[in-house]
């Protein structure tokens, strides 16, 4: 970390460059907008990332293990099923806890087929996909379940101090995932899996193992997500959030995160979201319709990955 | 003689911290079979990947029948008339032989394939061929043997000047031999030029007019097959390479730390049995396809799981890389870029990989102990890097076998696998390389090169095993000749080396 060369400061440039250029983006619309930068707003922004980056996170465990998790906006969907109707029941602790069960039982599925029956994961999760919806839907007669105990909104509505919870639950997992990242075997195994799968067998990692881990935490983090969801909007929906599973892809994309494995940070994820969202809100000052949002949004991510690739053109070379 | 029909001249190709190629010159006439020899590294495919558009030549001329050409791609060389038959299979094995052979153009207007048409003139290729199989049978149903052939049948569907065969009866059992060198005697006929590159000496006697022996990127010898003795052959691929430091022997040999019984795969190798000793470097050698390789993954636990049984210090070792690891092996992989390293990982993340544990508690790593101990054996290698954090794809080929090697010696690993440890690697670093072996072994270690490179198996080993077809075919001991090996590698009848 100490001896660093031109070299040094272009991982810098790679690592920092990406917020650099939304702080400036955010500060041009704030000249235009003043509203766009006060705390009020960013605190609303900050409200509305939450469920996303959450749902990043889940997706970055498999899309860094070299997999991909298609099946999470459904998944979300019978999670809040599950969390509603459990929590009515049993009461909002024991509610979030079947919501999280559930998550990561879904996700163990995924990750037993795509390891152990060898289904490509992009199969298997499009399988899922509607498999869960069938569930979501089945759950609820097709329509939502309504009415949890008044305490379950707050993990999606309430505040700690000034900080709305969900923003100070999302911190907590970015933190958490990051120290698993960076300072556990489990990360390096992931990490390493994702990056090449012969040269992780060769070098004694748990091949196997660690992919089937990485499904069950996409799925327990996917949980997370639908439980703040669900408390936000106070119900199970059998639709809760569709797009979920793509949003969650592109933000990864526009954060610079390779689809192919190997690689991301947290940084990355946080900066991807952020963009997101950040646009989204500005685009509403603007009053910019939501359908032509939608339009600018996966505009957006096509470019980004341009971008990306452009960026790491040299790299991508010397790999063959 | 005319104008040759493929006419190579001081083609030079350079690759980062390596010279490929040389100053090559090479030439074909039509009619003509001409082979080309060398070892694994020789430049023979990088040659002829310059021919047909996978490299660019950095410099030198290539005419074909005196017109100037330059391949900018493999599709324009097709276009060229300069067609290959590759070793690895490229079928698509859900295509029907007919689709296969006119994949790259099939017939009809339009976006529609007229199937009548090309069911009919690929009847009659297969026919001029002597090849028994209908055009309509799906590729995956057919022998490997089978493939191979109608590979060939695909390469001469459209006029070709220019055939480069690369090691084409690998695969093939003599009566397919057979059928192939009748293909070839026609073409020959036809005034096809014919590249063919082949390990075995009995078949260039029996197809070529004449032979080019490659050595270290350069053309060392090009001359008549009624000239090429297996002597004179034989001595101009060895030659006098650029002299090698190898480290002193050890020469110390204790018990046996790995045994070896009848260990057998289908299709690899069959009844090898053998003891690495305590302190010893033990070279396992053979020619492409004696299953030297496919060997080695497997003493690492790695592939099919073979017949028979491997035993470390008296305990048996279950079939899988991990417990390979537990049992104190490990792997430097004959293909460094894709099994040995990730290419976009950093130095450090690559060096730490294996051993992780040694370093963590409850499955936390102890960062600073990491930083430290891979500055210390990045060091110990000699690896010349600017920063243990940089992306290793970005190190040359040397510095990179230097980084996996030290993977394993920062796991202390007792029992050392090297496949092929010096391919693609430059001269100084292989000394570096080799002089890291030797201390690794000096210090209480035993290793086994897996290795087709005849100098290096010599210099380096105690004891050497001869591999030929998937059988051990003979033993060697310190001071054995490099034409000893190689005799007993290609099966030379009247070869007298080896016990």
């Amino acid at each position: 970390m100490k001896e660093r060369g031109n070299a040094g400061a272009w991982y810098r440039w790679e690592a920092w460059g990406g917020f650099l250029f939304l702080a400036v983006a955010c500060l041009i619309v704030g000249l235009l907008k003043p509203r766009f930068l006060s705390p009020a707003n960013l605190l609303t922004i900050a409200q509305q990332a939450s469920p996303l980056l959450i749902a990043a996170v889940a997706q970055a465990f498999v899309v860094m293990a070299g997999e991909i998790d298609l099946s999470l906006g459904s998944a979300a969907a019978v999670i809040s099923m599950v969390a509603v109707m459990s929590a009515k029941s049993l009461g909002t602790v024991p509610g979030i806890l079947m919501g999280l069960l559930t998550g990561a039982s879904l996700g163990f599925l995924n990750g037993i087929v795509v390891t152990r029956l060898r289904v490509p994961a992009f199969i298997a999760t499009v399988g899922m996909l509607t498999y869960a919806q069938g569930i979501a839907l089945y759950l609820g007669g097709g329509v939502p379940i309504e009415f949890p105990p008044p305490s379950f909104a707050w993990p999606g509505q309430g505040f700690l101090g000034p900080l709305p919870a969900v923003t100070v639950i999302a911190a907590m997992v970015l933190i958490f995932v990051h120290l698993v990242l960076t300072r556990t075997v489990f990360g390096r195994h992931l990490r390493a899996t994702g990056g090449n799968r012969l040269v992780a067998l060769l070098s004694g990692v748990h091949v196997q193992r660690v992919r089937l881990a990485a499904f069950v935490l996409s799925g327990t983090f996917t949980g997370l997500s639908a439980i703040v969801l669900a408390s936000r909007v106070n119900s199970g929906q059998p639709y809760l959030y569709p797009s979920l599973p793509f949003e969650a892809i592109a933000a990864l994309a526009v954060g610079g995160i390779s689809l192919r494995g190997g690689e991301g940070t947290v940084r990355q994820i946080l900066l991807g979201v952020l963009i997101f969202s950040a646009m989204s809100n500005a685009l509403n000052f603007f009053a910019i319709s939501s359908y032509v949002q939608q339009m600018i949004t996966g505009a957006m991510t096509v470019l980004a990955l341009l971008f990306s690739r452009w960026q790491g053109l040299p790299r991508a070379k010397e790999g063959g | 003689m005319g104008v040759p029909v493929l006419d190579m001249r001081g083609i030079s190709k350079r690759f980062p911290g390596v010279l490929a190629l040389d100053h090559v010159d090479f030439n074909v006439s039509a009619g003509e079979v001409h082979c080309l020899l060398g070892h694994n590294g020789a430049g023979k495919s990088t040659l002829m990947k310059v021919l047909s558009g996978v490299y660019a030549a950095d410099e030198g001329e290539i005419r074909i029948d005196g017109k100037s050409v330059t391949p900018r791609n493999p599709a324009h060389a097709r276009q060229l008339g300069i067609r290959t038959v590759f070793q690895e299979l490229s079928l698509v094995p859900a295509l029907s032989v007919a689709e296969n052979i006119f994949l790259e153009r099939l017939p009809g207007r339009s976006a529609w394939v007229d199937r009548r048409q090309m069911f009919k003139a690929v009847r009659e290729i297969l026919k001029s061929l002597d090849i028994d199989v209908r055009p309509e049978e799906p590729v995956y149903r057919l022998s490997l043997a089978t493939q191979q052939l109608i590979e060939i049948a695909r390469a001469i569907a459209f006029r070709a000047r220019v055939l480069i065969m690369d090691e084409p009866t690998a695969s093939l059992s003599s009566r397919e031999t057979e059928t192939l060198f009748r293909i070839i005697r026609r073409l020959k006929a036809e005034g096809v030029a014919v590249v063919y590159i082949s390990h075995r000496l009995e078949e260039i006697q029996s197809i070529g007019d004449r032979i080019t022996v490659m050595r270290d990127g350069r053309n060392v010898g090009t001359l008549r097959v009624e000239q090429a003795s297996t002597d004179t052959v034989v001595e101009l691929m060895l030659g006098r390479r650029l002299e090698e430091q190898y480290p002193a022997p050890v020469g110390r040999r204790g018990e046996p730390v790995l045994s070896v019984r009848d260990l057998s795969l289908a299709g690899a190798y069959e009844g090898v049995s053998f003891d690495l000793y305590h302190q010893e470097i033990l070279g396992i050698t053979g020619q492409v396809g004696a299953g030297v390789h496919e060997l080695a993954h497997s003493l690492f636990g790695h592939g099919p799981r073979p017949r028979g049984e491997i035993r470390i210090g008296g305990a048996r070792l279950p079939h899988s890389p991990r417990a390979a690891i537990r049992f104190g092996m490990g792997f430097i992989p004959e293909d460094r870029r894709n099994a040995g390293l990730v290419l976009k990982h950093a130095i450090r993340e690559n060096m730490a990989l294996p051993s992780l544990r040694l370093r963590a508690a409850y499955g936390w790593l102890k960062l600073g102990e990491e930083r430290r101990k891979m500055t210390e054996l990045a060091q110990a290698v000699g690896l010349r890097m600017t920063s243990l954090e940089q992306p290793i794809g970005l190190l040359s080929g040397g510095n990179q076998q230097k980084v996996v090697v030290a993977k394993w010696l920062a796991n202390r690993s007792r029992i050392l696998l090297f496949a092929e440890p010096t391919r693609g690697v430059d001269v100084g670093s292989r000394a570096e390389i080799y002089r890291l072996i030797a201390e690794q072994v000096a210090g209480g270690a035993s290793a086994i090169l897996f290795s087709s490179d005849l100098e290096e198996v010599v210099g380096m080993c105690d004891r050497i095993l001869v591999m030929r077809r998937g059988r051990i075919v003979g033993e060697l001991g310190r001071g054995a000749r490099e034409d000893q090996l190689l005799a007993l590698a290609v099966g030379r009848a009247d070869s007298g080396g080896g016990p």
